[in-house]
């Protein structure tokens, strides 16, 4: 198993009040089960707001979960100290939200990815090793190795993209988390970035937990799908399973909005108590029951 | 695009922006003449600062005779004789019949060369009992033009001064509460409050009567700088905490720590780089301010006091319109501040404009 997540938790206080009237916590991220297998894609979905960057933030333990474990290839690394962690860092890389704002502006697309090789001196002493092995990635992204010395206003959002999945892949991650690397993309776009995603999987050998809110995108990608509502997994099941046979009711919703599935009337209404727990429907089908 | 494959760094091309700004070109020259001029003061000068002679109270920039009969001579200087008219009023008379030919590398007064080696050698001058005024005199008869000299040695230096005071203590007491955040973030805001509160005039003047008067001039000058760091600390402090709470938070920061670069190597490439294209304006656009501070204290005779030279106390002169009538020269002064401020302005602006590809990046966005 590359990764697993146990019980993860994450709230986040809100401002405003004084303590007797201040707003309870955010549930941003609120009991979360979820493994991925190596050489396995999983899709993550969800409506916009619900814990969805949270928890690829926590699993790079870029945020410290409030409690829960993380274990990524049978270590612990929970409680890892700063220290102790560095050497599965760089095995788990993130593409960030936001193309603009992902990349330093004020740093040339070779610095920008040269900055993950100056952390590996011993494999890439020299410059010329160090630009051989940025002009293989950005070739491997479908970027023009004449780019390099050009800044990140100069360029669209989705080559912004490609540049951001360059750096992720620089040092030759496991898992690779993709936060909504193609929201802010047109469709034309969205499909070569995909595309692209796919064919980097035979030159690569990583993992993809692919986030997003669009299931239809997902489900391009990932063998298997894991459907989040409020900051809890509600419904985790292979692709094809999911798609033609969902459970619970927001899965249906979300599958209803994305592909035009006909929700049938008197369904459960759509709950995420904290007692409710997922249950096993066979051939790797889980559900949440009220 | 170069073909090369260095590529140029970040400075290279914002100096290659900054030099397309021709009028900020200038004024770096100009800025850069001054700053000279101050180095060499004492031998740029043809007398120190409080070499006078009553006789020559508020005399013109004396008169200099290039060419006699079409002919080009070298220059000499002419005396000026000094009477009183009717309303027992100085009159100056040239008298083209006393000449003092215009010498090279004269001995004169003893000065230190940068505050250390003593000399006496001066660029220019002309033999006793000849004076020479290029720019007139002041009311006790002493070289404006010397003065001025010896003025910019303390008008332009307070100002840089003053900034990387206050700069230092900005960047620290913002960077500190950009980066923590919470309770450190407040106390230290408030902080800055207030002293941003008090209008800088009256917490100048307040502080400077803190200031012993015992004080000797070189203290005094000290006391100035850290007075006028201490009020500017603050605005600087707050416009870093606010880059450093919202830099922390950019994805580019996360990806960099992501990757598991140190906290310092991100703070220093990631954060710091960021504020500072901002602060580098922020400390040029506010360097006229000390400037202007130093001035305004010597002008009401709260800072550099006579004989000492700053740019500011030499125009407490020039209070009277009176005398800026009889003798308009005194205004030099306010001609030289007015320049510098000029020109740290327009400096600080095309820095604004050239350090940033960022802020085009952004403006794209909007
Ligand atoms: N640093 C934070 N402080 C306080 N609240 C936060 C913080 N980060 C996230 N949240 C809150 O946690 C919730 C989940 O946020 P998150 O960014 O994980 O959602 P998301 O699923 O990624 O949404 P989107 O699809 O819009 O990116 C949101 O309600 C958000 O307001
Ligand atoms: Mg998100």
């Amino acid at each position: 198993m590359l990764l697993e997540l146990k019980d993860v938790q994450k709230f986040f206080s809100v401002a405003g009040g004084h303590w007797k009237t201040r707003p309870s916590p955010v549930k941003a991220v609120n009991g979360v089960d979820l493994t991925l297998k190596a050489g396995e894609n999983l899709g993550l979905v969800g409506e916009s707001g619900c814990g969805k960057t949270t928890l690829g933030r926590i699993i790079l333990k870029l945020i410290t979960p409030d409690c829960g474990t993380i274990i990524f290839n049978g270590y612990d690394i929970t409680s890892m100290g700063h220290h102790q962690f560095r050497p599965y860092r760089k095995s788990m890389q993130m593409v960030f939200q936001d193309p603009y704002s992902s990349l330093d502006p004020r740093w040339t697309v070779r610095r920008i990815l040269e900055e993950a090789l100056s952390l590996e001196g011993a494999r890439y002493p020299t410059v010329a090793q160090r630009w051989e092995r940025t002009r293989q990635l950005l070739v491997a992204v479908g970027l023009n190795e004449s780019v390099a010395d050009r800044f990140p206003h100069e360029f669209s959002g989705g080559e912004r993209q490609r540049i951001a999945i360059a750096r992720a892949l620089m040092l030759s991650p496991q898992l690779l988390i993709l936060d909504e690397v193609v929201s802010s993309l047109d469709v034309l776009i969205q499909g070569q970035i995909l595309k692209l995603l796919t064919g980097l999987q035979t030159t690569f050998p990583v993992s993809y937990l692919f986030i997003s809110h669009n299931l239809r995108v997902v489900a391009k990608i990932s063998h298997r799908i894991a459907v989040m509502y409020q900051g809890r997994i509600v419904e985790s099941a292979p692709t094809q399973e999911l798609l033609g046979n969902p459970l619970h009711p927001y899965t249906k919703e979300l599958l209803a909005a994305a592909i035009d599935y006909r929700v049938s009337s008197g369904e459960r209404p759509i709950t995420s108590k904290h007692t409710t727990h997922l249950v096993d429907h066979g051939s790797g089908h889980f559900v949440m029951e009220g | 695009m170069k073909k090369d494959r260095l590529p140029l760094s970040e400075f290279q091309l914002a100096l290659r922006r900054f030099t397309r700004n021709r009028l900020a070109v200038w004024c770096v020259y100009a800025l850069l003449i001054l700053y000279a001029a101050t180095l060499g003061a004492g031998f740029l000068a043809p007398y120190s600062f409080h070499n006078e002679d009553r006789n020559y109270s508020y005399a013109p920039p004396t008169p200099i005779q290039w060419s006699k009969n079409g002919r080009s001579v070298w220059p000499q200087a002419l005396a000026t004789q000094l009477t009183f008219n009717e309303y027992n009023a100085r009159v100056y008379t040239i008298d083209p019949t006393i000449k003092y030919p215009i010498k090279f590398l004269v001995k004169g007064d003893e000065y230190r060369w940068l505050g250390i080696f003593p000399c006496r050698y001066h660029l220019f001058g002309v033999d006793y009992p000849g004076r020479i005024y290029l720019l007139g005199a002041d009311a006790r008869g002493r070289d404006l033009f010397s003065r001025l000299l010896y003025g910019a040695q303390v008008s332009l230096s307070i100002g840089p001064l003053g900034v990387l005071i206050s700069f230092i203590i900005g960047l620290l007491v913002g960077g500190i509460a950009g980066y923590y955040g919470g309770t450190i973030d407040n106390v230290l805001m408030r902080l800055c409050e207030m002293v941003m509160m008090v209008p800088g005039f009256y917490l100048l003047l307040a502080l400077r009567a803190a200031v012993p008067d015992d004080f000797n001039s070189l203290q005094v000058y000290f006391a100035i700088i850290i007075i006028l760091s201490f009020i500017g600390w603050a605005g600087l402090a707050r416009i870093i905490r606010g880059m450093c709470l919202s830099l922390r938070e950019r994805e580019y920061v996360l990806a960099a720590r992501a990757l598991g670069v140190s906290d310092i190597k991100i703070i220093a490439h990631h954060v710091l780089p960021h504020t500072l294209s901002y602060s580098i304006f922020a400390v040029m656009l506010s360097i006229p301010g000390y400037i202007l501070g130093e001035s305004g204290l010597s002008l009401i005779g709260l800072g550099i006091e006579d004989p000492y030279a700053s740019w500011g106390n030499m125009l407490s002169d020039a209070m009277s319109i009176v005398r800026i009538q009889f003798a308009p020269w005194i205004l030099w002064p306010a001609f030289f501040i007015f320049l510098t401020v000029v020109c740290f302005n327009v400096i600080g602006d095309a820095l604004r404009d050239c350090f940033d590809p960022l802020l085009k990046g952004e403006e794209m966005r909007q």
